[in-house]
């Protein structure tokens, strides 16, 4: 833990950076509301001749799609970004002559980064909440229990999503078309882990392939909340989770080493 | 004349670079393709829950889809620099454009080519005609004459609200967000416009128009609505953009050679 | 024959001013202040064809504000300017092709374009007949080596390369005049030379009238007959080089190396002191560095009692350089 204290400022530094953006980014989520708004219309007319659809109602459809936006925050790949514009600048070989370890630093730098979004969000969610609460008459209850399993998801979501992107942002030293590889990377995660559509709507074929993977437990948070998923699954899911992200560390962390050298002449 | 021999002068070294740079182009035009992708994911997982969509077949709304995928990708692949207007604002460059005896503006649109809206391009040829065949649609002659007039009229739809939305930032400075919103907006139009209420209607018809590129020629195609209304509406409202557009470009540019960066 | 006329402009900027945190944002929301920066205060000059006018400030002194009034990219708050009979900043696209501009720190060239495409692009955008394109381009080629780069893309030149490009890319349609804007920033000497002379002899050769901003006090001496000192939106001082040195430049510069450090100890000039309070001297080794007021002592006196008091191996003597005479200028004014 010691050991950790001194990432603390990185982490510190990346919230206080959000909140000096804070105008840009509420812009940035007024878009994204309107878009939401447009989603909400979308549903609307799925649901025009069902009520249920897939184990979802379409008030819980909502809600899902509000949660998934709030836990988003948390699985960006922004960190393709961060690690393409290090190599490219050099600014790895910077880090690496620091008693610090560049992984842990990006980290923290976009765990800080996530929460100050968070914060942020925050108003926007309960506002958008409570007028879909308002206009379509919504209940909804959730128990102390499926809270904290939802709240112990996030940090291994974040770790997992994290060590994803990174991966992927060190392809940048056989192409110059960031843009693109992030593209791929956040669409392929949105695909399979139930950010574009719950995972229940997919066929069951394709399901037992998104089954084998881990990406899945990133919706998990909204679908332990809304009940979709039992609680004592969802510890299950927590451990199965845990045993992933120590692979990814792992092998994320093994590449890192191998690529290091390709990565540090590249910046030049 | 001479706009066609430099824009030949800059053709020539995007189609190299871009030879060059095989790979940055097979990437970009695959996560294109990928994005859109899930957009159709999303829209075929859906057809596999309902039978229909605001009264729509799942073949009518890749219809509407399509269609409009190619006048925005003819627009990405030759006008994307629009996206750069607030960043070289911003960073003061804009005097380049103006020190020249030529067209700021031309200059300004030649600068790049986006070979990843192929892509969009394909996708929507492909989401079009597929679409055609399984609906068997009558398509003669004529239709494909309306399809191709509605594609070329249809890029300056995108094109004209880019640069609208883009010169905002000759005041504003940074216009991305209003950028996006827009963008994302026509990204909602390959849905049937019914689905959504009297007033968004409204705007994604006459304020950012982008129904008009997508719904209502699928209207048309399916037979459902006349083709004076559909492309007289369409003609219309993108000669009244792309007016406005330009309009708002050049008192942007008088804005900025008032007021310096 | 008069090609620039600035006639009393004026060029205001309206800031407006926020107050620093989320009190400042709020604030600024309903009503911003309003501060008015003057950054040209009522400017006159004139420019004759074929002359290279130094063009000096501190920085926020107000040149390139100036300089894009005169390009037409900034139009003023009153008085008018007229560049060849045209006024820039209403005709611009017109006035654009008389001038030639080059921004030492950004460049005009397309970063992703060969030299050569880029030359041709300006060719058509200018259109310049081939017959004088390929040889102007000839003639460059000859000045600056540019069959040596000019395949390459713009964006893997070197910086003395690129500056050379943006150089021959602005004289390529031969402008009636050119705007230097720091064109020797960063460049080695052998590259600031090549400029310079390039400079030199377009402008003999073809008469073009050159205004040239500038940090580096080298080109001015080098190149310029006339500078003009612009400070705080006004101009200072419109004149002669020379005139600037003489009249402003009272400094005198001595070095003398002695036979040994003892003997460079011994040079006492103390007693020149009343007259010159502001004499100074330097020891460094064998050499006494003097630094006097020419108008207040006369330099043979000085020497003659350096001379008398040790062994003299060699004398210097330099001119207080330009650039000491600009700064005193900025800091104390004229006077």
């Amino acid at each position: 833990m010691k050991r950790l204290k001194k990432y603390w400022p990185f982490m510190r530094a990346s919230i206080m950076q959000m909140f000096i953006y804070r105008g840009t980014i509420w812009l940035w989520l007024i878009v994204d509301v309107f878009q939401f708004a447009m989603m909400v219309f979308l549903w609307k007319a799925v649901y025009q001749n069902n009520d249920v659809i897939n184990g979802f109602a379409f008030t819980e459809m909502l809600l899902y799609y509000l949660l998934t936006n709030l836990f988003f925050v948390f699985s960006d790949v922004e960190a393709i970004y961060a690690v393409a514009e290090e190599i490219r600048e050099g600014r790895i070989s910077l880090y690496l002559t620091k008693p610090i370890s560049y992984r842990l630093r990006l980290y923290f730098e976009l765990l800080g980064r996530s929460l100050g979004i968070l914060i942020l969000l925050i108003p926007v969610v309960f506002l958008t909440g409570f007028t879909l609460f308002l206009i379509f008459d919504i209940v909804w209850i959730v128990t102390l229990e499926q809270i904290l399993i939802a709240v112990l998801y996030v940090p291994l979501v974040f770790t997992l999503v994290f060590s994803f992107s990174f991966l992927f942002g060190t392809f940048s030293i056989y192409t110059t078309n960031v843009f693109g590889i992030s593209i791929f990377a956040s669409v392929f995660i949105r695909a399979v882990s139930g950010q574009l559509i719950p995972l229940a709507f997919y066929p069951d074929s394709l399901l037992s392939v998104l089954n084998l993977l881990p990406f899945r437990f990133v919706s998990y948070p909204p679908l332990v909340l809304l009940g979709k998923v039992a609680t004592a699954d969802a510890w299950i899911g927590l451990a199965t989770l845990a045993a992933w992200v120590l692979l990814f560390v792992g092998g994320t962390a093994l590449w890192f080493r191998a690529s290091l050298k390709k990565m540090v002449v590249f910046g030049g | 004349m001479r706009f066609f021999k430099i824009y030949g002068l800059f053709f020539r070294q995007y189609l190299k670079g871009l030879m060059e740079y095989r790979v940055d182009f097979l990437i970009g035009m695959f996560a294109f393709l990928m994005s859109q992708g899930a957009g159709l994911l999303f829209l075929y997982l859906i057809f596999q829950s309902v039978p229909t969509l605001s009264g729509f077949a799942v073949e009518e709304i890749l219809l509407m889809y399509g269609v409009g995928l190619i006048p925005k990708g003819i627009d990405h692949l030759f006008f994307d620099n629009i996206w750069l207007l607030p960043r070289t604002i911003i960073q003061g460059q804009m005097d380049r454009y103006l020190l020249r005896p030529i067209s700021p503006l031309y200059v300004f649109l030649i600068e790049r080519f986006q070979p990843d809206a192929f892509g969009e391009l394909v996708l929507g040829t492909i989401l079009t005609s597929v679409s055609i065949s399984r609906l068997a649609l009558n398509v003669g002659f004529f239709q494909v004459l309306v399809l191709l007039g509605i594609i070329l009229v249809g890029v300056f739809v995108f094109t004209s609200l880019k640069l609208l939305t883009a010169s905002t930032s000759f005041w504003l400075k940074n216009s991305y967000p209003l950028m996006q919103i827009t963008y994302n907006i026509s990204d909602f139009t390959k849905y049937p416009l019914s689905i959504f209420p009297k007033a968004i209607r409204f705007l994604m018809t006459a304020v950012i128009p982008f129904a008009l590129v997508s719904y209502y020629p699928a209207l048309f195609l399916l037979g459902r609505l006349p083709f004076w209304q559909m492309f007289g509406a369409l003609v219309l409202v993108t000669s009244l953009f792309s007016f406005l557009g330009y309009l708002m470009w050049n008192r942007g540019l008088k804005h900025y050679e008032s007021t310096g960066s | 024959m008069e090609i620039i006329k600035v006639d009393h402009v004026t060029k205001n900027f309206t800031i407006y001013e926020k107050e620093p945190g989320l009190k400042g944002v709020f604030k600024s929301f309903l009503k911003a202040k309003k501060i008015i920066k003057t950054a040209v205060d009522d400017v006159s000059f004139s420019v004759s064809q074929g002359e290279i006018i130094g063009y000096i400030g501190p920085n926020g002194a107000g040149k390139s504000t100036t300089v894009k009034m005169l390009t037409g990219i900034l139009t003023p708050s009153s008085g008018t300017i007229t560049v060849d009979g045209l006024i820039p900043y209403q005709k611009r696209a017109q006035n654009a092709k008389k001038i030639g501009v080059v921004f030492g720190q950004r460049t005009q060239l397309w970063w992703d374009l060969p030299l050569r495409e880029t030359f041709t692009v300006l060719k058509e955008i200018y259109q310049i007949p081939t017959a004088e394109f390929d040889e102007r381009l000839a003639y460059f080629d000859a000045l600056f080596g540019l069959s040596e780069f000019i395949k390459q893309p713009v964006r893997q030149l070197s910086l003395g390369q690129r500056m050379k490009a943006d150089i021959v890319a602005s004289l390529l349609h031969n402008p009636k005049l050119l705007f230097l804007d720091e064109p020797t920033i960063g460049l080695d000497v052998l590259a600031k030379e090549s400029i310079r002379r390039t400079i030199k002899e377009i402008n003999q050769k073809y008469q073009t009238t050159v205004i040239l901003t500038t940090h580096d006090l080298a080109d001015i001496e080098e190149l310029c007959d006339r500078i003009l000192l612009i400070d705080k939106g006004k101009i200072i001082y419109d004149g002669n080089v020379d005139l600037i040195r003489e009249r402003y430049g009272s400094k005198k510069l001595v070095s003398f190396t002695l036979r040994s450090e003892e003997d460079a100890k011994k040079v006492d000039i103390d007693s020149f002191r009343t007259q010159d309070p502001d004499l100074q001297i330097t020891l460094e080794g064998n050499q006494a560095h003097l630094v006097f007021n020419k108008q207040h002592l006369a330099i043979k006196d000085v020497i003659y009692h350096v001379l008398n008091q040790a062994d003299v191996l060699d004398i210097d003597i330099a001119d207080d350089q330009l650039e000491n005479i600009i700064k005193a200028i900025y800091r104390h004014g004229l006077s």
